[in-house]
């Protein structure tokens, strides 16, 4: 039996979901004080997600070598989940997991991100209990987001991944944690409402045009979208709601201000896998859902994202550079590096949108690292105040080096996946303007950014790491064994991509090639 | 042999791979060994220099082989665009005795598969891959060579406590410089491009804790990076209209006699210019040239190698790698040899007034990449390319006299030096060889090189340079080359006088020793390579990468222009010394007036961008985060949640008022809502919609 055949008959992507959420559940019931047992339980349970999530990643990538993968929407989803047991309304809902080469890009970009979170939180000591059994469930939901076709379940899975932020940064924030947890809950459950407004339009709209075959599923939904969605004005507001709904994640301008405050209060595996992985949803659902069923309404808003997009790459690099706490820099160059992804969506052009799925991969990795190594600085030096470090590559020339590594991947410097991201979405807007005289405009505008994104990183890394050392920071450590395993795998992967991105670019162009067919 | 010359073409990349295998070692030694061991003080310097020995040894075969397939007729596979290779007699006095072939190797693996997209018929595929042609074979042993004797030097340069991270460095500079020399696409040079000027940056700042040399890094970076934006654009434009980056492929599909293909949004021009652009800033051409001087702030050897010898010549490298490009769109060629002329004459008038040694050759280098530059803008991209060879070495072995004195007198103000002849006599020698080849005295590498650039000035001053230049243009670029050759003389003496001669001015100049074995040796070397390259191999080696574009001038003109030139050169030289001799209390060159002012503020550029830097970009950075903070985060944020809150409050108090009063709120705010709502619909064209679904929905 082949690798293909077992992940498909033994439900590798419902595993996927039910692992972290299972070992939450796990946690819950250890008793209180066993903090050992619950970092194992995390450990165990998100590198068995790692492994599935590559083995996926493997076997995908085979099936695209063996030409298995057909080109056309409906041929690229496999791992099929769908039990009868599991169908609902008459089957208007169904739990349908199914993935594609982008869906599982991403799953893997999300075992990677929470496996070495969990080692970033190695010592977290304060409640430990809830807190792993909340960053699990978390992880459960972002999992379910990428590996399911329903919408219904989609929506479902958003919420499980979006809610347990709050209680997160609520309980284990620093700094003005109640209003910055509240502000991030409320502004993304606008956007939910938003979400899910969209959605059932596009059932209300799809049971209209099939005489009462209305459905949840999008794959039944892409094959009825060019009747059911037909109407230009339904396309443009339905299109709308979801780059306003989605975008709120995505932190679009400027309805991004939950985002820098929710990064500087949440403890730091939080806001690993909060700018990693959860921000990609954004982009990830106007992938999944919005482009595909309402291309029209991308062409009609493409100049505003386009634009907006521009200004966030901009203003996002900017607003890090005037910031003076650490962690308010990382939060605004996501800010920044999230326009790259809005931008190469909405340009519409293969290697655009290439790029901009390359970039929630590679910006997820690089902010990890970045956010792993600023709760790390923060442990040590007890500060995030840029102005009062310095010198800090005397003692912790590890630390130095693996932040040497992401910024310069948040430069977009040769060599690491910044580059190829950042490279992809401005080739890619650049060739829009074949079909969109004038974009390339925009695209140089936004290649600014690349300028002013160099300026704040090397300031920053001269601020903390050159110059002169402090005295009171003589006999700061340097990072230890569990700290490292969380740097260690993100700078290589940073780097792996960077020098060798066919593979992560392959599985990308085998789910974008066919979502461009359908969307002619 | 054959089969080794055959070996190192084949497998060219070894070359590139020899310094990564050094640097992945070093690296591996440093963490296993923890930091401050001996172990990785100890192997460091030696692993590097062996893996640069081998690749040079690999390079040099490549070169031969090249050669030798060249001489031996054959039929070469080389791509139909390397027809630019002369023919044997074409060149006349360019190339002297029988003329050399060199048969290029080319090879090719895709680096980033991207499909066509809709409606095209090629594929959009990014490669890279190694190309061998005269220009990368010849660059590759011009870095290899200086690098390996940088690394000599530097054994006894660079306290050994600091080994193991510069050679890590080191390391990592040379496989990036190595791989965007050997690069078969434009966009493989793009991406060793940026690591150079990563390298670079890691280096400048290799004394971090000095705040000079962070800032000084990050200076060099950010201003390279300006010029990379142009660069980066014509990458993108050139992908966008031909879709495959190979030089190859680039260079069978652009000509002057070819139409640009419709999907160039830009013209070729612009193209080309964007990409001059990115050469400006790493080779420090008029107004990015602002980085290169202040790089000095990194150790010598570094100054030596990267910013005088090889990284800063990348930029002349990219534009004689993509002169295809500047031949199919020659207006483009104007703005190239105007920045380049006048670059030469700016930076060399800075140059004239310097106190620190490092930042006299700092300005001399920039002006020599100057001329350079002009050298292919009036389409001699051979004599340039002669002239960056020559320049390589005597530019290094300057830099490295200049770290030997430096590091017996401890001072870098020529002022506090003096009488250091009778104390370092290998030094000083071989600083003035190399002083007498900056200044073109014969019979010295640099005469042979600077001859030519001129020659092809002068060619352009008599209306016989690229049809885009006029004979005035020319004659004021030929102007400005001959006043750059007296001002470069004059810099060279008077820094070579005061350093030397008279009595020292300090202590450190009175305790000074000669330089250790080691250093000496780089020296030597370098200054053998200085007196031979003129005229031994080197000019028929570079001439090979084109013919000379200009008809040939007589004879005589040549001779004039020589002996013109190195008249000027001489009584340059002679002045800087009578000027300079009796090392003055007062700096002679004060008596300009304001023009002296000029040359000690550097003529201001640096301070515009400074301010520019300080005053607009850091400040908007700082209005963008109150900005954030105030209006878009405070109004419409907290705005809202405020305005929620109030409306609550209202809210309450209405349901909890009298009935009466209950009403007329419930009235008026369902009237404000409808309203609101109709209006809304109406202007967004929602209402329509509406009513049409209505409609559906009532059939039904």
């Amino acid at each position: 039996m082949s690798l293909h055949d077992l992940l498909t008959q033994y439900a590798a992507l419902a595993w996927l979901v039910l692992v972290p959420f299972s070992a939450a559940l796990v946690i819950m019931l250890i008793p209180r004080g066993w903090h050992l047992t619950y970092r194992l339980v995390a450990a165990v349970s998100t590198g068995f997600t790692l492994i599935l999530a590559a083995l996926l990643a493997w076997d995908y990538l085979a099936l695209i070598q063996a030409e298995k993968i057909p080109g056309t929407f409906q041929g690229i989803w496999h791992y099929a989940f769908a039990p009868q047991a599991m169908s609902f309304m008459g089957g208007k809902i169904t739990f349908h997991l199914a993935t594609d080469g982008a869906g599982v890009a991403m799953c893997l970009l999300t075992a990677l991100t929470i496996f070495t979170g969990v080692f970033a939180s190695w010592t977290l000591q304060e409640r430990a209990k809830e807190y792993y059994a909340l960053l699990l469930l978390l992880v459960a939901g972002v999992f379910g987001v990428f590996v399911t076709v329903d919408l219904f379940f989609f929506f479902l899975f958003y919420e499980i991944a979006v809610l347990p932020m709050y209680l997160l940064i609520g309980i284990w924030g620093t700094g003005q944690k109640e209003y910055s947890a509240m502000k991030l809950t409320l502004m993304l459950l606008m956007g939910s409402a938003l979400i899910i407004v969209g959605f059932l339009a596009l059932f209300v709209a799809a049971d209209k045009a099939t005489m009462g075959g209305g459905t949840f599923n999008l794959l039944q939904l892409a094959a009825v979208a060019k009747e059911a969605f037909a109407d230009a004005q339904f396309q443009r507001w339905v299109f709308l709601a979801f780059y306003l709904g989605f975008g709120v994640l995505a932190g679009i301008f400027p309805i991004h201000t939950w985002s820098p405050d929710g990064h500087a209060s949440a403890p730091t595996a939080t806001s690993m896998l909060h700018a990693g992985v959860l921000m990609k949803l954004g982009g990830f659902g106007l992938l999944r859902v919005a482009l595909p069923l309402l291309p029209e309404g991308l062409a009609d808003w493409r100049w505003l994202i386009v634009i907006v997009a521009a200004w966030n790459i901009v203003y996002g690099a900017f607003s890090a550079m005037g910031q003076k706490d650490l962690k308010y820099v990382v939060a605004y160059s996501s800010v920044s590096h999230l326009g790259m992804v809005m931008m190469g969506l909405a340009a519409g052009t293969l290697t655009s949108i290439n790029g901009a799925v390359f970039q929630m991969f590679a910006h997820g990795v690089m902010t990890a690292l970045f956010f792993a190594l600023v709760g790390l600085v923060y442990g040590k030096a007890h500060t995030r105040d840029i102005d009062a470090m310095g010198g800090l590559a005397r003692v912790a020339p590890g630390l130095a080096v693996a932040f040497m590594i992401g910024g310069l991947s948040s430069v977009g410097l040769p060599g690491t996946g910044g580059f190829v991201a950042e490279f992809l979405v401005f080739m890619g807007t650049f060739q829009a303007n074949v079909s969109h005289p004038g974009m390339w405009i925009v695209a140089a505008f936004a290649c600014l950014g690349i300028v002013i994104t160099s300026i704040y990183v090397l300031r920053l890394l001269k601020r903390v790491f050159f110059g002169a050392l402090p005295p009171k920071y003589a006999h700061m450590e340097d990072a230890k064994t569990t700290e490292w395993v969380a740097l260690a795998m993100n700078a290589a992967v940073i780097l792996a991509v960077g020098i060798w991105p066919k593979p992560i670019i392959e599985l990308i162009t085998s789910a974008v090639m066919p979502l461009l067919t359908i969307m002619q | 042999m054959t089969i080794f010359l055959t070996f190192a073409q084949q497998q060219s990349w070894l070359i590139v791979a020899l310094p990564v295998a050094a640097f992945l070692f070093i690296g591996f030694v440093i963490i296993i060994a923890g930091r401050g061991q001996e172990l990785a003080k100890r192997l460091a310097p030696w692993v590097l220099i062996v893996c640069l020995a081998a690749a040079l040894a690999l390079a040099l075969g490549a070169l031969a082989g090249g050669l030798a397939r060249g001489a031996g007729g054959e039929v070469s596979h080389a791509p139909e665009w390397f027809q630019l290779a002369p023919a044997a007699g074409e060149h006349g006095a360019a190339a002297p005795g029988a003329a050399l072939r060199f048969v290029p190797t080319e090879r090719i693996a895709d680096w980033l598969p991207l499909p066509a997209s809709m409606g095209e018929s090629f594929a959009r595929t990014l490669k890279i891959g190694t190309l061998l042609d005269p220009l990368s074979a010849v660059m590759l042993v011009v870095v290899l060579l200086v690098s390996l004797l940088v690394q000599i030097y530097s054994l006894s340069y660079i306290k050994r406590d600091e080994h193991p991270r510069f050679y890590l460095y080191m390391a990592l500079f040379t496989t990036a410089m190595l791989g965007l020399v050997i690069a078969s696409s434009l966009l493989q040079l793009f991406i060793f491009w940026e690591l150079v000027g990563v390298c670079s940056y890691l280096l400048i700042g290799f004394w971090y804790p000095k705040p000079e040399a962070a800032k000084a890094a990050i200076k060099a970076f950010v201003v390279t990076r300006f010029g990379d934006l142009g660069l980066l654009f014509a990458v993108i434009f050139l992908w966008m209209g031909y879709g495959d980056l190979t030089f190859s492929h680039l260079a069978a599909q652009i000509g002057p006699a070819m139409a640009a293909p419709a999907a160039l949004p830009v013209s070729l021009t612009v193209v080309a210019i964007l990409l001059f652009i990115g050469a400006c800033g790493k080779s420090a051409q008029f107004p990015l040239h602002i980085w290169l001087p202040d790089a000095m702030e990194g150790p010598t050897s570094v100054s030596a190698l990267i910013h005088a010898a090889t990284m800063v010549a990348a930029g002349i490298y990219l534009v004689a790698r993509m002169f295809f490009l500047f031949e199919a769109a020659p207006m483009a060629l104007i703005v190239v040899a105007t920045v380049g002329a006048f670059t030469a004459l700016f930076a060399a008038s800075i140059g004239l007034a310097q106190t620190d040694m490092k930042k006299v050759m700092a300005y001399s280098t920039v002006s020599q990449l100057g001329y350079m530059m002009m050298g292919l803008g009036l389409a001699a991209p051979a004599a340039a390319f002669f002239h960056l060879t020559t320049h390589a070495f005597f530019k290094a072995l300057l830099f490295l006299t200049a770290g030997a004195v430096i590091h017996a007198a401890h001072t870098q103000n020529i002022w506090e030096m003096g009488g250091l002849f009778k104390k370092m006599k290998v030094t000083a020698i071989t600083c003035l060889i190399g002083g007498l080849a900056l200044a073109g005295i014969f019979p010295l590498a640099g005469f042979f090189s600077k001859d030519k650039l001129l020659e092809s000035a002068l060619a352009a001053a008599m209306g016989l340079g690229p049809e885009t230049i006029s004979a005035g243009l020319g004659g004021l670029i030929l102007l400005m080359a001959l006043a750059t050759v007296l001002m470069t003389a004059f810099y060279t003496a008077r820094m070579w006088t005061l350093v030397f001669l008279g009595e020292p001015r300090s202590d450190g100049a009175k305790h000074a020793h000669e330089a250790p074995r080691s250093m000496q040796l780089s020296l030597l070397v370098l200054a053998a390579l200085t007196l031979v390259a003129g005229f031994l191999l080197v000019p028929r080696l570079t001439a090979l990468i084109a013919p000379a574009h200009h008809a040939a001038l007589a004879p005589w003109m040549i001779w004039t222009l020589t002996g013109g030139a190195s008249l000027l050169a001489v009584v340059g030289i002679l002045w800087g010394y009578a000027a300079y001799r009796r090392a003055p209390a007062t700096e002679p060159l004060a008596k300009l007036g304001w023009a002296y002012t000029g040359l000690v503020k550097l003529w201001w550029v640096d301070a515009f961008f400074t301010w520019l830097a300080h005053r607009v970009v850091l400040v908007l950075g700082r209005r963008a985060r109150t900005f954030d903070k105030g209006v878009v985060d405070g109004l419409f944020v907290d705005g809202t949640a405020w305005l929620t809150g109030r409306l609550g409050v209202v809210m309450r108090r209405v349901s909890a008022g009298p009935l009466p009063g209950q009403l007329q709120y419930a009235a008026l705010v369902i009237f404000l809502l409808a309203a609101l709502v109709i209006l809304g619909m109406s202007l967004t064209g929602l209402l329509p919609l509406l009513v049409k679904t209505a409609q559906i929905g009532g059939m039904r």
